[in-house]
């Protein structure tokens, strides 16, 4: 995992891309903390973390670092070295994602000056501004490691950077579009149904080949979970209300992140959601890299 | 040391290595070969981890590489068709970082390099760009970078593709020396490599073992493997009569091009039995002079033509 790790830092920093990346987002989040916390005289700097420009840059600096992750060591048949190495594919993925997440801590550790900065001019939440602080670390390794599982995905590095963006510009509007969805009981209530059978169709996708009565399984998951939906309808039908919006909102990563921090409050829930979201995806990567062997 | 036991490879529909089964012997020196899509690097790949089987197993030094993929890559070396270069690393790098994959030691790095990198010719390489060398050099990297560590079997697939002829003869030598201590396999198309270097050959087609054995034994394989020309001054029916009562004669084709009033005949034997004192003796005693003959032990390339092509020929015309 170390030699991984050395690698794929060694690789950020012979070229450009680990500077530009470290020099721009840090011009750009110290722009935004002098507009909002110094011109703007607010004390906490998740107000300035939790802006709309710092997500813009991320959705177009994460691909950038992302892409070539695992694409392009399977473009330029390089995996084939790692993965007829001994080591697991768990800590090659770790490896990478440790090398990604320290370039990216670097300008995070300069963030951490900001609270010392202000508490020059008066007082400050110095607890509640560190922790916007690793909120915001946090949620940008899950960013990367959505990023990374993009990639692994995917043979071509552009294609890899065009989805993930697209995916992290999909999960910044989920936020301002969750709106238009309809909050009513049964709306919500079909909706979640309409996920159960996508999910069980998916789940027929993917194990018809090797697993036998696959349908049969499906069509129980499928069953019981919307008997499952009707029973909770019947039963108690104002945990329905709004469930759709609510389900949408905790997608977006960045409406997680500027909820939870927008006040000045060490959220432990939140911290959880990041981190499961990271290994989550982490969890994922290993999964497509490992399917990838037996497709 | 490796043993393959029925394996199969399918991707989609197509079936690429169909119920394969070989076993590999320590300190040996094996040529894979096989037709373009025979299924060589895919069974390659398997046995080096890098691709699952669809069924089957596969056991390298007493460890099942699905079960046990760590220790059973331990003793892999591997160097992949196209070899699985960092193009922004040196040579140097490169190598160091291939070692600190394989959990080597930093003594034992430094040792090893030197030595590997003097083996391979690539000491006046070593700090320039991968990106900048030429094929030859960059096969060579490949190929240090697979004997790194020392594993006990090392994997080349076309380790010569793409070098000069000095460089090939270079390169065959140190294929050979690792014999001593590792047991190879080595894929190519080359027949003359396989004479050169191979111990055994073993030859697949359409993803199935078609034959096994080493190169001098190869021709067993085929029948009709040693073929002698003969011109007889007779005419062909009375030729045609003598052979037939021939028992050890498995095949023959006569042939009135030859000089007036002879008979051209290719007559074709197990490899066991030289018959060029028989046919003598056989054409005397009918009183028919043999006024020449040649004898051609068949050529590895016809064997592997012969034997990948699915059916053989007939026996008899």
């Amino acid at each position: 995992m170390l030699a991984i790790y050395k690698k794929e830092l060694k690789t950020y920093f012979s070229t450009m891309i680990g500077y530009a990346f470290i020099a721009f987002f840090s011009l750009v989040v110290g722009f935004v903390f002098y507009y909002i916390n110094v011109l703007g005289a607010t004390a906490f700097v998740g107000y300035a973390l939790r802006y709309a420009y710092i997500a813009v840059v991320m959705m177009v600096l994460v691909p950038v670092l992302t892409m070539k992750i695992f694409a392009d060591e399977r473009h330029q048949k390089t995996d084939q070295m790692l993965f007829t190495a001994p080591v697991t594919v768990g800590r090659i993925v770790m490896g990478k994602f440790m090398a990604v997440a320290t370039v990216f801590t670097i300008p995070v550790l300069v963030m951490l000056t900001y609270p010392l900065i202000m508490s020059d001019y008066g007082n400050t939440p110095v607890a509640a501004n560190y922790a916007a602080i690793i909120g915001f670390w946090l949620m940008g390794l899950a960013l990367f490691a959505i990023g990374c599982f993009v990639s692994s995905v995917t043979e071509n590095q552009i294609i890899s950077a065009v989805i993930t963006f697209a995916i992290l510009l999909l999960i910044f509007i989920l936020q301002y579009i969750s709106g238009i969805f309809p909050t009513g009981q049964l709306a919500s209530a079909i909706a979640i149904c309409l996920f159960i059978v996508i999910f069980a169709l998916i789940y027929w996708l993917i194990a018809r080949k090797n697993t036998k009565n696959a349908l049969l399984y499906s069509g129980i998951i499928a069953a019981a979970g919307i008997g499952a939906v009707i029973i909770l309808y019947f039963v108690n039908g104002s945990m329905f209300d709004g469930l759709l919006q609510n389900i949408l909102l905790r997608c977006s990563v960045y409406y997680m992140y500027s909820y939870y921090f927008s006040a000045e409050i060490i959220d432990i829930g939140s911290l959880v959601y990041f981190v499961s979201v990271i290994g989550f995806f982490l969890f994922l990567t290993v999964q497509s890299v490992q399917k990838r062997r037996w497709s | 040391m490796i043993e393959v036991k029925n394996l199969v490879k399918k991707y989609g529909n197509h079936v690429a290595v169909n119920d394969l089964s070989f076993k590999i012997e320590k300190g040996r020196i094996y040529g894979f070969l096989g037709p373009n899509g025979a299924g060589k690097s895919t069974t390659m790949n398997i046995i080096t981890g890098y691709l699952a089987a669809t069924s089957g197993q596969v056991i390298v030094n007493g460890h099942d590489i699905y079960e046990e993929p760590e220790e059973a890559k331990k003793s892999i070396g591997y160097l992949p068709e196209i070899p699985p270069l960092y193009m922004d690393m040196t040579p140097r790098e490169y190598l160091s970082f291939s070692a600190d994959l394989k959990g080597l030691t930093k003594k034992e790095r430094a040792g090893q390099l030197k030595d590997i990198t003097k083996l391979t010719g690539i000491e006046d390489v070593m700090d320039r760009l991968i990106k900048n060398l030429s094929k030859g050099y960059r096969q060579r990297v490949g190929l240090a970078q697979a004997i790194l560590g020392y594993p006990e079997v090392i994997i080349l697939d076309e380790p010569t593709v793409g070098l000069d002829p000095k460089q090939i003869v270079e390169i065959r030598d140190v294929i050979k020396g690792l014999s001593k201590k590792h047991t190879v396999i080595l894929s190519t198309h080359i027949m003359q490599e396989v004479s050169a270097v191979c111990d055994e050959v073993i030859i697949i087609a359409h993803g199935e073992l078609v034959a096994r054995d080493t190169p001098n034994n190869l021709g067993k394989h085929v029948s009709g493997s040693n073929t002698i020309e003969i011109v007889v001054k007779a005419p062909d029916y009375k030729v045609k009569a003598i052979l037939n009562k021939m028992n050890d004669v498995t095949k023959f084709e006569v042939h009135n091009d030859a000089e007036e009033e002879c008979t051209r005949a290719l007559v074709s034997t197990g490899v066991e039995k030289d018959l060029r004192e028989d046919i003598f003796y056989a054409f005397a005693a009918a009183k028919c002079p043999i006024v020449g003959m040649s004898y051609s032990n068949t050529s590895l390339e016809d064997v592997f033509i012969k034997v990948t092509s699915g059916r053989q020929t007939d026996r008899r015309n």
